[in-house]
């Protein structure tokens, strides 16, 4: 078991610096320069010439990207192209945002889709299990901005219970209760976001697993279909489960960038693209990279959870 | 609901049916009084000792991100300028007459020459670190853009000024290279905002404006508690900055109530926020707008006839009702805006006349001459549906019009000054000076239509260098006339700024050149 992990730990170093690579390679294809775009129309061949110098525009690739590499291993992000802030302050203040928003749903979505899951595969075939298909479903094939600016347009606008908005100020400093009411409807419209996911995985694995001659085994002992769900089949169904909550945690770390320019939250998804709009490369380079990491992280645990649920795999002959 | 009828007003005002100072007087009057149920009456009656002190304003900003600064040299956006206005002052302010008034500066005079200046400081003014403001202040901070390494956006304005030099602690003396009697309104510019000297970092600067900076994150946010020391009058207890550029969001949250004022609200959206309980729309008459560009040095506009049959066939009060939702002022084919000091009331408005277009298009000889118009609404805002309109007017006066719609990423580069005829817009610029130069004069890289006239080039500088009111008047009316007779601009119409306050909300009036070059735009802000 212990090879293994290993083994999965260097694949993970491998995809990132391959993936190290795809970035830079990806901000060296945007258009335009950096210079122009943070000049923009009042721009003169003089502000333009001084602004390349500064930022060191005229040396040659590789030798930025092994630059960029020796910096990154080192901790070192560096300055911001557009306000010669240090990029890891920004992304610290960001990243608290976006991970904060993150792990409230998650804390909400996960539960209540595992949840959801086993109830649709304990009643499978019934009316509630197909309730909770289609309600689900509904949610996830309408898009996230549709979802919110309803969310906001009946809870904000109409009815004022909620902030349209997250204050920027509840968010920084506010206590527990202010940080909740401002992140309320986002909370919502990612839940929305990820349940159905999350939800049809949990009852296909589980029916999946119920075919299983294990299973027939324990029905035919007289154990209740409740039991045999719980203490029999999901063990066993965790692996792929497992798989997609990592996937979707994910995804609310990095794909975020819709609902928090819906409801004004400073994360990191909007720092990116901001970022990419200012041709800003190097907090480009770094956020992409975060995002990676992120995307391998979440990816290895799941990995790691899969190999101590499953037996098999606990102790390999 | 409440700003309708001032707009059939400054139609008259268009169509000659009154003059300007009419207009003024009687717009004044009727802003007031059309919104006599809210707040606007309080702000435009009430003297300042009757307006009510305290409260945090919670303003969104349209415009910012990643490039925000607090360095008035790097300032580039209508954010930047707002915060800057916030805790700085410049030395003139642009009053809502386009005018230079005093702000850091007292009092300013020039030569007969308009060449050397003298700018007489405000005593008494302290920073907020308690710092007195002098002169050298001034020269600092003006020197800032012009250094090699500077890529100010203020610096090839300020490279005019040969010669800057404090005379005394209150004194600022300068020489131009050219006479411009416009020199103060220069100095309205947000980059030219007054810093303390020595301030380099502008990670926590000391401004002489009406509020102290206490909390800064850029592209997000900035709090700024009110200035105990102010020289001048303010209201509010503290501001709080938000940027949030998302039009529809920006809306949805001042409709819920979380912001005070919510900045550039999308034409689109407009209606939807008139109608909402609580929220008024803001509209500032001022100089942009959309126009034809009819290039004059080549076929088959380089015919004056042809020229002026497509500018009598533009259906001015439609494209305003239509493509501005009532928000806009009719042009007379030049660029300066009726909000202008030295717009012309003399030159009779030319009206959507089929007839007189189609005499001049049978005098041109190109009755069969087929025209294409092009246009694209990434370059120029909303500018397809106006090009559908004016097709119609074309069609009524027996054209052959089609319409172009181009890709929006070359349209600068591969259509406009290009073609013969295409849809361009200009933002408004501060002085007539400006806006005549940039995009008329022979020489200028931006003269869009090609149109040369060595008479305006002449009246151009030596109106921008007399320093006779009336008689610099009658220059301006000249070039204007000049332009709507042979020139190739057919105005489309001059469109509004629009912003969004709630109703309780006083001061925050409409500004010709926009709130956010309202150097006072902070301080003139008060609850009801």
């Amino acid at each position: 078991m212990f090879r293994l992990l290993v083994r999965r730990v260097l694949l993970g170093v491998v995809v990132t610096w391959v993936v190290s690579m795809m970035i830079f390679a990806a901000t060296e294809l945007l258009p335009g320069d950096v210079c122009h775009a943070v000049l923009g129309q009042g721009a003169t061949e003089q502000s333009l010439a001084n602004c390349r110098e500064r930022l060191q525009l005229n040396q040659p690739t590789h030798t930025r990207y092994l630059q960029w590499l020796g910096r990154l291993l080192s901790g070192e992000l560096g300055t911001s192209l557009a306000n010669d802030l240090k990029i890891s302050d920004q992304i610290g203040l960001r990243a608290w945002n976006t991970v904060r928003l993150a792990a409230l749903t998650a804390l909400i979505a996960v539960p209540l889709a595992v949840v959801l899951g086993l109830i649709a595969a304990i009643r499978a075939e019934s009316l509630v299990d197909r309730g909770i298909s289609i309600g689900t479903l509904c949610f996830i094939s309408v898009p996230e901005f549709f979802t919110g600016v309803l969310l906001v347009y009946l809870l904000a606008v109409k009815l004022q219970w909620m902030p349209a908005v997250a204050n920027y100020r509840n968010l920084s400093r506010g206590d527990l209760s202010e940080v909740l009411e401002a992140l309320a409807l986002p909370i919502a419209t990612l839940t929305f976001a990820v349940l159905a996911h999350m939800t049809r995985m949990t009852r296909a694995a589980v029916l999946n697993v119920m075919s299983s001659p294990y299973i027939e085994q324990a029905i035919l002992k007289g154990a209740s279909r409740r039991r045999v769900i719980i203490r029999h089949a999901l063990p066993n169904a965790l692996a792929p489960i497992v798989n997609v909550i990592a996937l979707n945690l994910a995804y609310l770390v990095s794909g975020v960038v819709v609902v928090e320019a819906i409801f004004r939250i400073p994360g990191l998804g909007t720092l990116m693209v901001e970022s990419v709009i200012f041709r800003d490369i190097p907090t480009v380079q770094a956020i992409g990279m975060l995002f990676c990491v992120t995307y391998v992280g979440f990816n290895l645990l799941a990995d790691v959870m899969a190999i101590i649920a499953n037996p098999r795999l606990r102790h390999p002959r | 609901m409440t700003n309708r009828t001032i707009y059939d007003l400054r139609n008259e005002l268009a169509a000659g049916q009154i003059s300007r100072r009419q207009f003024l007087k009687r717009a004044g009057a009727m802003g007031i009084s059309a919104a006599a149920t809210s707040s606007l009456l309080v702000s435009a009656t009430a003297s300042a000792a009757s307006r009510k002190s305290g409260g945090t304003l919670r303003v969104a900003l349209s415009s910012g991100g990643q490039t925000d600064s607090l360095d008035p040299t790097k300032f580039l956006s209508s954010g930047d300028y707002c915060r800057g206005f916030t805790i700085y002052n410049p030395l003139v302010a642009l009053d809502r007459n386009m005018q230079a008034m005093p702000a850091l500066a007292e009092s300013w005079e020039s030569n007969a020459n308009a060449d050397e200046w003298v700018f007489t400081l405000r005593k008494g003014v302290t920073f907020s670190n308690g710092k007195d403001f002098t002169s050298a202040d001034v020269i600092y901070s003006l020197q800032r853009h012009l250094r090699p390494e500077s890529e100010s956006p203020g610096k090839p304005l300020l490279e005019q000024v040969t010669e800057m030099k404090a005379d005394g602690a209150h004194v600022v003396r300068m020489k131009t290279a050219m006479p411009n009697a416009d020199l103060p309104v220069l100095f309205t510019q947000p980059q030219f905002m007054i810093s303390q000297e020595g301030e380099e970092e502008f990670t926590n600067p000391s401004g002489t404006g009406g509020f102290i900076l206490n909390e800064y994150q850029v592209g997000i946010y900035m709090l700024a508690e009110r200035n105990p020391n102010f020289w001048g009058e303010s209201y509010l207890d503290a501001i709080e900055l938000h940027t949030n550029v998302d039009a529809t969001a920006r809306m949805n949250a001042m409709m819920a109530g979380e912001y005070d004022i919510g900045t550039s609200v999308d034409r689109k959206l407009i209606e939807l926020v008139d109608r909402a309980p609580g929220v008024e729309v803001v509209a500032s008459a001022s100089g942009q707008h959309t126009n034809l560009s009819i290039m004059c040095d080549r076929e088959p506009t380089s015919n004056n006839d042809l020229r002026l049959a497509l500018k009598y066939s533009i259906p001015r009060e439609q494209v305003i009702q239509n493509a501005f939702k009532g928000y806009g002022m009719i042009g007379n084919d030049h660029q300066v805006p009726p909000t202008d000091p030295f717009y012309c009331d003399d030159i009779p408005q030319r009206a959507f006349d089929p007839d007189k277009a189609r005499h001049h298009l049978k005098k041109s000889g190109m009755e069969d001459a087929s025209i294409i118009l092009y246009t694209s609404d990434q370059a120029v805002s909303g500018s397809e549906a106006i090009a559908l309109i004016y097709a119609e007017g074309a069609k009524a006066s027996g054209m052959d019009l089609q319409v172009q719609v181009s890709p929006p990423g070359s349209y600068w580069s591969k259509v406009w000054m290009q073609v013969p005829l295409c849809v361009s817009g200009w933002d408004p610029r501060p002085t007539a000076d400006l806006m005549l130069t940039i995009a008329n004069k022979s020489d200028g890289s931006w003269n869009e239509t090609a149109w040369g006239s060595e008479h305006f080039d002449e009246l151009l500088v030596a109106a921008r260098g007399e320093t006779d009111a009336a008689k610099r008047k009658e220059m301006y009316c000249e070039m204007q006339r000049l332009l709507h007779d042979t020139g190739g601009v057919g105005m489309l119409g001059f469109y509004d700024l629009i912003d969004s306050r709630r109703d309780n909300v006083v001061g925050f009036d409409p500004h010709p050149a926009g709130y956010n070059r309202n150097a006072f735009f902070s301080t003139e802000i008060s609850f009801a």
